[in-house]
């Protein structure tokens, strides 16, 4: 890799590091899906120390240029990333149904209750 | 409106009819549903127009969906009322005036006398009923096709809302495997693997004056491939133990 790569990849960490730490700050993201981005910025301002583990390990199974390594492992990342989103929102949205639906209920449980008190009164 | 059901020990029939922006009909609905005295729920699916106001003004029960959650959702708060307040019976159909009110005695009859879980209105045998459009009896046909290969149920409108349900099915329609995405043939699919017993009449419907959700040229398409892909998953879900079985 080239000192101009190596740049680029502690630019881009720092500058997700430092928006993810915003978000944070600004309560707009939750911690548990923060660390997440934290981990991905530290990686790629970590990348420089380990370069040669990485081209090792591309040497291994078959990728020559660290760059390419990082491409192939950004696509997998996203893929499971993607897929962990998908999860959390398919949840997010049976929570979702689920609330909608209890509150439906319950005021016209507290609607009936309310005309049965006044009729009392 | 005949809502007088105490929330003890309730049992009889009810009507339950989602409503999305259904100003423009649900009042006239209404009106002839209460010539049957059934009880009626509707559930407001955050309409934007005075839906809520034109039911509370026909004193039928209400029940408002704080934000908008698609007519699966909506159809299941039906199902949760009708579970929560003991109903036995329940015909859920349509607040567009799509489907007959005159027709609901029938549907209610059917599941009484026939002893069956489920009774379907089916819209294509009896004379009356609106021509569908060519594109959507086609959709219609390749669900029925696919529901006679993988379960050997021999329905001829698996599309129809229209439709009677026993408590049995109501409490399986309130489990998390109700597809409240599209809630269409691939449940009938579902109720079949469950042992439910499923039954079509035929029934006049009109042709419904609100926008269609099928309108346009991907929809339909996106459509009836989410509902071949539901009820090719439908053959693989492992279901629940029947709770009148135990």
């Amino acid at each position: 890799m080239t000192p101009k790569q190596y740049a680029l990849l502690i630019i881009l960490g720092l500058l997700s590091l430092v928006l993810v730490t915003t978000l944070i700050q600004k309560n707009r993201i939750r911690i548990r899906y923060s660390i997440l981005w934290v981990a991905i910025s530290l990686f790629f301002l970590t990348i420089p120390l380990f370069v040669n583990f990485y081209t090792a390990f591309g040497e291994l199974i078959g990728i020559i240029n660290p760059i390419s390594l990082f491409f192939f492992g950004a696509t997998i990342g996203l893929f499971l990333l993607s897929l962990q989103f998908t999860l959390a929102l398919s949840v997010a949205f049976n929570q979702r149904k689920a609330t909608v639906q209890q509150t439906a209920l319950l005021e016209e449980r507290i609607e009936k209750l309310e005309k049965l008190l006044a009729s009392k009164q | 409106m005949a809502n007088s059901n105490s929330d003890a020990d309730t049992k009889g029939h009810l009507v339950i009819i989602p409503a999305y922006n259904e100003a423009q009909n649900i009042g006239e609905v209404l009106t002839e549903l209460q010539k049957y005295g059934y009880d009626v729920v509707v559930v407001d699916d955050n309409s934007d127009d005075n839906t809520a106001k034109i039911v509370e003004q026909h004193g039928a029960t209400l029940l408002s969906h704080c934000s908008n959650m698609g007519y699966g959702v909506a159809l299941q708060t039906g199902y949760h009322y009708a579970i929560q307040k003991r109903y036995d019976y329940v015909v859920q159909m349509d607040g567009d005036g799509q489907h007959s009110p005159e027709f609901v005695k029938l549907l209610f009859d059917t599941l009484e006398e026939k002893q069956v879980d489920l009774v379907i209105g089916n819209r294509h045998t009896m004379v009356g009923s609106y021509k569908v459009p060519k594109h959507r009896r086609a959709g219609q046909k390749l669900f029925s096709s696919l529901l006679r290969i993988f379960s050997g149920l021999k329905i001829e409108d698996p599309t129809s809302g229209f439709q009677a349900l026993r408590r049995n099915v109501l409490k399986f329609y309130v489990s998390d495997l109700f597809p409240d995405d599209f809630p269409d043939a691939n449940i009938l699919l579902l109720c079949h693997r469950m042992g439910f017993k499923v039954v079509e009449i035929p029934v006049v419907m009109h042709e419904s004056s609100g926008v269609s959700m099928h309108r346009g040229f991907w929809r339909p398409i996106f459509y009836v491939t989410l509902v071949i892909f539901s009820i090719l998953v439908g053959l693989f879900t492992k279901l629940p133990k029947r709770e009148d079985e135990n």
